[in-house]
């Protein structure tokens, strides 16, 4: 028996993504690819795909899947990432996405699975980590994970797409925190983390110009940071109801990505708090139910799978919604389920069917 | 697991997720107040394409004009007190007089209050008023404006222009006010004249100030209309409106039409109609006016009919063993009075003896016709008589012609014919009804050898036929001295002898009163369809004079008419291509 409660939360969220594609891309839709349904009608087939992907996956034995496809996957992944580097296509100055075929794909999406996969395979059964085996040598297992988290994550950062590199560094983390491995390995962890993340922030000056602009709170803003003040005067102009579906103005070529970064404050200015309210509301029933399964799974590999899954789409929803509201400097970093984009949606389903999978293994 | 560090995770989510709820609580927006944000979309008006005649004159274009408009929103009382100043001090200069001043100052206080935008001038062909009115207020010292031409600003739209005035009027039809096709060319062809048009998107967002898209700002680029080049010829247009409207002020007629025909092509050169009107100042008619009575309005065609009829029957008869009328045959034409047996009286005009076929058409002998018709209803097929009227007269033919309001006509249904009686009326050109066009089109058919053409309007159309071999060539040649005999000798005879080969037939019908409900006595349709050269024919032309009230016989009214046309047509054509004939052939040499 699968779980039928997230199965319908996920199709509900898929379907109010897709009006809220719909709604915030049709202008530019309308003006790029001269018919209003361009961009809706591709996000279309993207959730068909992910639905598909997610249908089959999880009637599969996800221990299985993992131990098998961990390393191949893996390795594509890379294999992308590096593609990528070589020849990307490159939008804003960054190469983040690959064309394959006329689908342009970003790599960096489908590596946070293998990412949180290859960290769920590093735990032993009692929850910690063996570097080195009982007789001494290094756990061969271990090691190579991390090296291919670590080489994957370099090459994120490489791209350069920041956010994503850190938000796999902070997942890790997470799991590593809440593993039976000693306390003071983790939290040894965290300045080494701190001095990096500051590190790569002082190096390149848009980053402190985007921290400025968070608490810069008059006038100047918006010449440093135009989004976060694009993204604002959409709140501001949603006011409490919202302006009505299809009405927004900020989505006519003020806010820029208004169909995926910024696709929150869209939805707000169109349909204030009730629409935000009932998208929340969405989001919670799906994490409680990645909660419920996390809870119930007893293979510790699926466990942390599940663990770190979860922790993956909560932080991406928060960080998104934090962005949009201007409590975070702007970060690429889509909306799970409802940005326009096929790789963040297909990734997110991908994941998650393994997720629902595990629950009818435990039950 | 450690669920101890679990839960401390937990409360970690719960705790950010009310932190960005106070953050969200507590967003301020203050600091967007001072600027506004905005966009507009402006409708880039497309061009109409233009209407031609086959030379390339123009019959109909668009000329571009400007509206200056002055936009009051964001200036102050004191700026936009300033910027008014100025355009009056400017147009006062330009010579607008008080009253205008004073509705402009009206218009002015208006739009300040609303902060909207009022039009100052409207139709300007020349925008040196505008570059004034903006270096004046731009430059002056101490004016904060800067943006000057976001608030003074032209926008562009285009008027419909018609040069020929009232010679065309019916036949383009016009261009309403609001940019609406009415009747004639403008309407049936409005597909393919009336361009779309574009949108423009001005916006404070910088995205489409950079052209971030790479592209300029266009939603919609306008697309203009495409140009019909009609086959009507503006110089035989021209003298044919105003024969025509000279005949119909002399004869103190209701209306009139006339069209000339490229004989070989069906090609229509000129389509002139009385009451015309001028598409400039098209509300100054009545909408009656509009109306095109050469292809709107039905009539019975009378005598013009009489050479087609018998044209049929010789055919008809043609190889038969008993044929029922042969080009030789005579008949008693009773002295202008024959009583029939059934008690209907027919008369002639002139008091006629012996006829033969050919005198009967020249001298359009009802009596001669009836008899003839006599014999045929006896002895003939008088289905297929009621199928060649509804063929040659194209009653359930549409021709697709590009004018509005074209009615086809009809004819006594032939379930409903009276012996002895219907057949007699329908051959004299009554019980049958058609627009002039289409009795153009029918009588086309003899000058043309024997092809039923549809008339064209356009000048790239090929000639399309829709029946080959109506007569036979021996009856064609008959028909065409018939004709000749018209001009030469009979009914249409004060019109021959100036040296032109015309030929032709005249038409007087009596028009159907419906109040009478009988035909009227006062009100007839005077007609003359004919041809030149005789010989060779290159135009088929009709006249037809609707209630003329001096003189009513089509060969008084309308062979006049004919002849005139005529005239010109051949000093100005068919001269000049003989000469341009010769040149092109010693080019070639």
């Amino acid at each position: 028996m699968k779980d039928k409660d997230l199965t319908i939360y996920l199709f509900a969220i898929t379907l109010f993504g897709l009006l809220a594609v719909f709604s915030s891309s049709a202008v530019f839709s309308y003006y790029e690819y001269s018919s209003k349904y361009g961009m809706f009608i591709k996000q279309g087939a993207f959730a068909l795909i992910g639905w598909i992907i997610f249908l089959m996956i999880r009637q599969l034995n996800p221990v299985k899947v993992i131990k098998y496809f961990v390393y191949p996957f893996s390795l594509l992944c890379i294999a992308s990432l590096v593609l990528v580097l070589v020849k990307g296509r490159e939008i804003y100055n960054a190469k983040r996405w690959l064309n394959i075929a006329g689908i342009t794909l970003q790599p960096s999406e489908f590596f946070k699975i293998a990412a949180v996969m290859l960290a769920a395979t590093c735990f032993e059964k009692d929850g910690r980590i063996l570097l080195k085996n009982p007789n001494g040598s290094w756990n061969p297992r271990v090691i190579v994970n991390l090296l291919l988290i670590g080489l994957g994550t370099g090459l994120i950062f490489l791209e350069p797409d920041f956010g994503s590199a850190a938000m796999i560094i902070v997942i890790c983390w997470l799991a590593l925190f809440a593993s039976n491995v000693k306390l003071r390995y983790s939290l040894s962890l965290i300045p080494v983390i701190a001095v990096i993340g500051i590190v790569f922030v002082l190096i390149s000056p848009y980053r402190i110009q985007r921290i400025k602009a968070l608490l810069q709170k008059d006038a100047k803003r918006e010449s440093i940071s135009y989004q976060i003040v694009q993204s604002e005067r959409a709140i501001q102009n949603g006011k409490l109801l919202g302006v009505g579906p299809g009405k927004s103005r900020q989505k006519i070529f003020y806010l820029p990505q208004a169909w995926s970064d910024f696709i929150f404050s869209i939805i707000y200015e169109e349909t204030g708090i009730p629409g935000t309210g009932l998208l929340i509301f969405l989001y919670v029933m799906i994490y409680l139910r990645i909660f419920v399964i996390y809870a119930g799974v007893k293979d510790i590999v699926l466990k942390f799978y599940v663990f770190m899954m979860g922790w993956l789409l909560v932080s991406e929803t928060l960080l998104n919604i934090s962005i949009a509201l201007g409590a975070f400097f702007p970060k690429g970093m889509a909306l799970p389920f409802i940005s326009a984009g096929g790789s963040s949606f297909i990734a997110s389903m991908l994941g998650l069917s393994l997720a629902d999978a595990a629950r009818e293994r435990n039950e | 697991m450690n669920s101890t560090r679990n839960k401390l995770l937990i409360i970690c989510l719960i705790l950010a997720c009310a932190a960005l709820f106070v953050h969200f609580i507590g967003l301020k927006f203050d600091y967007l107040k001072d600027r506004r944000q905005g966009h507009r979309t402006t409708l880039i008006p497309s061009r109409r394409g233009d209407i031609l005649d086959r030379n390339g004159k123009l019959i109909a274009t668009s000329i571009k004009l400007q509206d200056l408009y002055f936009y009051t929103a964001g200036l102050s009382r004191k700026e936009a007190a300033f910027v008014m100043s100025k355009i009056e001090k400017v147009l006062a200069a330009y010579g607008a007089d008080k009253q205008e001043l004073v509705l402009l100052r009206r218009d002015f206080k208006k739009a300040f209050a609303r902060k909207g935008a009022f039009c100052v001038i409207k139709d300007l062909i020349d925008n040196s008023i505008y570059r004034q009115i903006i270096d004046s207020a731009g430059s002056a010292g101490g004016s904060s404006i800067k943006d000057i031409r976001g608030k003074v600003y032209l926008t562009d739209k285009y008027k419909r222009y018609y040069p020929f005035s009232s010679v065309y009027g019916t036949l383009t039809g016009y261009i309403s006010k609001q940019g609406n096709a009415a009747y004639g060319i403008e309407e049936s062809l409005d597909g393919k004249l009336a361009g779309i048009d574009g949108e423009m998107i001005t916006s404070a967002s910088p995205y489409i100030k950079k052209g971030r898209w790479g592209r300029t700002n266009w939603l919609k680029e306008p697309q203009n209309g495409n140009d019909v080049r009609l086959s009507l010829d503006s110089v035989i247009q021209e003298y044919t409106y105003r024969v025509l409207r000279d005949a119909v002020t002399t004869h103190r007629a209701k209306g009139a039409c006339a069209i000339v025909m490229e004989t070989a092509t069906g090609k229509v050169r000129a389509f002139a109609s009385l009451p015309s009107f001028d598409p400039n100042n098209y509300f100054d008619h009545e909408i009656s006016d509009y109306m095109n009575i050469g292809v709107s309005n039905l009539y019975e065609p009378g005598s013009i009919m009489k050479p087609l009829v018998i044209g049929f029957i010789l055919e008809q008869s043609r190889g038969g063993s008993a044929p029922v009328l042969r080009k030789g045959d005579k008949f008693y034409c009773e002295n202008g009075k024959y009583r029939m047996e059934n008690g209907r009286l027919i008369e002639d005009v002139e008091k006629l003896k012996t006829l033969s076929v050919l005198e009967i058409i020249a001298h359009s002998s009802n009596i001669g016709v009836t008899k003839i018709m006599q014999k045929y209803e006896a002895a003939g097929d008088k289905l297929e008589f009621y199928r060649f009227m509804i063929s040659i007269l194209n009653l359930q033919r549409s021709l697709n012609v590009p004018l509005t309001n074209h009615t086809k006509g009809s004819i006594l249904d032939y379930g409903k014919w009276i012996k002895n009686y219907s057949m007699i009326s329908i051959c004299m050109g009554y019980e049958v009804s058609s627009s002039p066009l289409n009795f153009v089109t029918a009588f086309n058919v003899i000058p043309a050898g024997g092809k039923l053409l549809r008339p064209l309007f356009l000048e790239n159309e090929k000639p399309e036929i829709y029946t080959k071999d109506l007569f036979s060539s021996g009856t064609l040649d008959f028909l065409n001295e018939a004709l000749k005999e018209v001009v030469r000798t009979g009914t249409a005879k004060k019109i021959g002898g100036s040296g032109l080969e015309l030929a032709g037939k005249t038409g007087t019908a009596r028009k159907y009163d419906p109040e009478l409900k009988t035909y009227s006595k006062e009100k007839y349709i005077a007609s003359f369809i004919g041809y030149f050269p005789a010989t060779a024919p290159v135009y088929t032309i009709g006249v037809f004079i609707d209630e003329p009230k001096s003189r009513i016989y089509g060969s008084e009214v309308a062979a006049p008419v004919f002849r005139s046309i005529a005239e010109r047509v051949n000093a100005y054509y068919l001269n000049r291509k003989t000469y341009y004939t010769k040149s092109e052939e010693a080019d070639e040499r």
